[in-house]
């Protein structure tokens, strides 16, 4: 076994949630830098450079890159042969959130209770996916998730024997009527398949992918590829202002489902795509 | 870009020259405000109480910021979705905003209100917060500090750029700029 003292965990995590409040990612900051050069409307163009201004603001330090420091979702990678010391694995990550956001000085956004409303005061308690791998390692992605961009997200099941073109009717109609709202370009995450649950986790996981990066099944490559132009072809535009650049990447991910089921899950993410994959 | 420097309080006879799509820069004083500070003024007015601020001539932004640094007036400063806030548009138009800003389209209902009564709707761009929050000289809790971020915070802001998008004659920025740009068929 190897012993992993939970301060140490707790530490990385604070450290992560840190960096992507204040630090856009490089793949993020290439991808707004590339469709600069590609978008054709000059109010477009416009929006985008004041988010690369935006962006270097932040790295000072001192203002993160946006308000809303969103929710923290983590995936916890926990090799078998890990053994967490001092606490649980949850109560090391959810004292991570609790620094970070006294530190970082992020705002204040999570509710204790969907109708109540009363704040938590320290952002926690963030979402947590938990994973046994083999090995000894523990490897967590940590994604700071906006609530205007989550709040565009939407699942639904489909008739089973659905076309492609179906699917992707569906999905692109979320984002006709949603994705002005979500702070575009967007990243686009995908979960087809699984079922009433898995379809939606299998969405967020699919943020979790490198920009642009396509998926390994070559079928589902072809429908990104395919869904990619198609929400582009909307002419939403960055900020909703109208323009050929609506969204930077999609990204599916399927898993088996039921014969009679197609469900698909559709995760809005904003430009600012807050996310960190640490290895302790 | 070239942008049309604006004083705020806005001057009601500037607001019929604003055009949809245009670049704005804002200098001066509003009031900020999102969901629950919205909700809380309006169900006073549902009691036939006061509420706490007079809006009448004010710009009313959308947003919750983050905490200030040590002798910084405010944390991250952009806009939140103002679609969220319709149920309220009425509301705030019928207390005499001249305008609302935040990001995002609005229905097209919203759209009929503000024309009504002569308002605008401005957009800022989403996700630029720490740009925005460099705009924000001054800002003082006006009321509902027990709120937080959702507060109503008077705000001093300088050089603040926004785009026009809905002018008085009812053109929509949401609705104009992707028919524009729209190819499938």
């Amino acid at each position: 076994m190897r012993e992993i003292p939970a301060e140490e965990i707790t530490s990385v995590v604070a450290e992560a949630i840190k960096k992507i409040n204040f630090h856009i990612r490089p793949d993020v900051k290439a991808e707004l830098q590339r469709v600069l050069e590609e978008e054709a409307s000059p109010l477009g163009r416009q929006s985008l450079q004041l988010l690369l201004e935006n962006a270097q603001m932040a790295a000072a330090g001192v203002l993160p890159l946006c308000q809303d420091t969103g929710t923290t979702v983590i995936f916890a990678e926990v090799g078998q042969e890990v053994r967490i010391k001092g606490s649980s694995l949850e109560e090391a990550l959810q004292a991570g959130v609790r620094l970070a956001t006294r530190e970082g000085r992020l705002r204040h956004s999570i509710a204790v209770h969907p109708l109540t409303r009363g704040n938590s005061g320290d952002n926690t308690p963030a979402i947590v996916h938990y994973h046994p791998v083999p090995g000894k390692a523990l490897k967590l992605f940590v994604m700071a998730k906006g609530g205007g961009c989550e709040n565009a997200s939407a699942m639904a099941m489909l008739p089973p024997l659905a076309s492609r073109h179906g699917v992707g009717d569906y999905i692109v109609n979320i984002i006709r009527t949603n994705g002005a709202t979500a702070c575009p370009p967007l990243i686009i995450g995908i979960g087809l398949g699984g079922n009433f649950e898995t379809a939606p986790y299998l969405a967020k996981r699919a943020l979790l992918r490198k920009i642009g990066e396509p998926s390994p099944d070559p079928e589902t490559a072809k429908l990104e590829k395919v869904l990619l132009r198609r929400v582009n072809e909307l002419g939403i535009g960055p900020q909703g202002w109208g323009g050929t650049i609506t969204a930077l990447a999609v990204a599916i991910e399927t898993a088996p489902c039921h014969i009679a089921s197609l469900p698909v899950a559709v995760n809005v993410e904003c430009h600012s795509h807050r996310l960190a994959e640490v290895k302790i | 870009m070239s942008a049309t420097w604006l004083k705020l309080p806005l001057d009601p006879l500037v607001l019929r020259d604003l055009k949809v799509g245009q670049w704005v820069n804002l200098s001066g004083t509003l009031y900020t405000a999102r969901d629950a500070a919205l909700k809380r003024i309006f169900d006073l007015e549902a009691d036939n109480k006061q509420p706490p601020v007079d809006l009448k001539g004010q710009m009313i932004y959308f947003v919750g910021p983050t905490p200030p640094a040590p002798g910084e007036a405010v944390g991250a400063a952009g806009p939140t979705t103002s679609r969220r806030m319709e149920h309220f548009i009425p509301a705030l138009i019928e207390a005499g905003v001249s305008g609302i800003m935040g990001k995002g389209p609005l229905s097209q209902s919203a759209v009929k209100e503000l024309q009504r009564k002569s308002a605008i709707y401005l957009a800022a761009a989403g996700g630029a917060g720490a740009f925005y929050g460099s705009k924000v000289r001054g800002a003082a809790v006006t009321a509902y500090e027990e709120l937080g971020p959702e507060a109503i915070y008077c705000m001093h802001i300088e050089n603040f750029p926004a785009v026009v998008a809905i002018d008085l004659e009812g053109g929509d920025l949401f609705e104009q700029g992707p028919k524009t740009y729209r190819k499938e068929s």
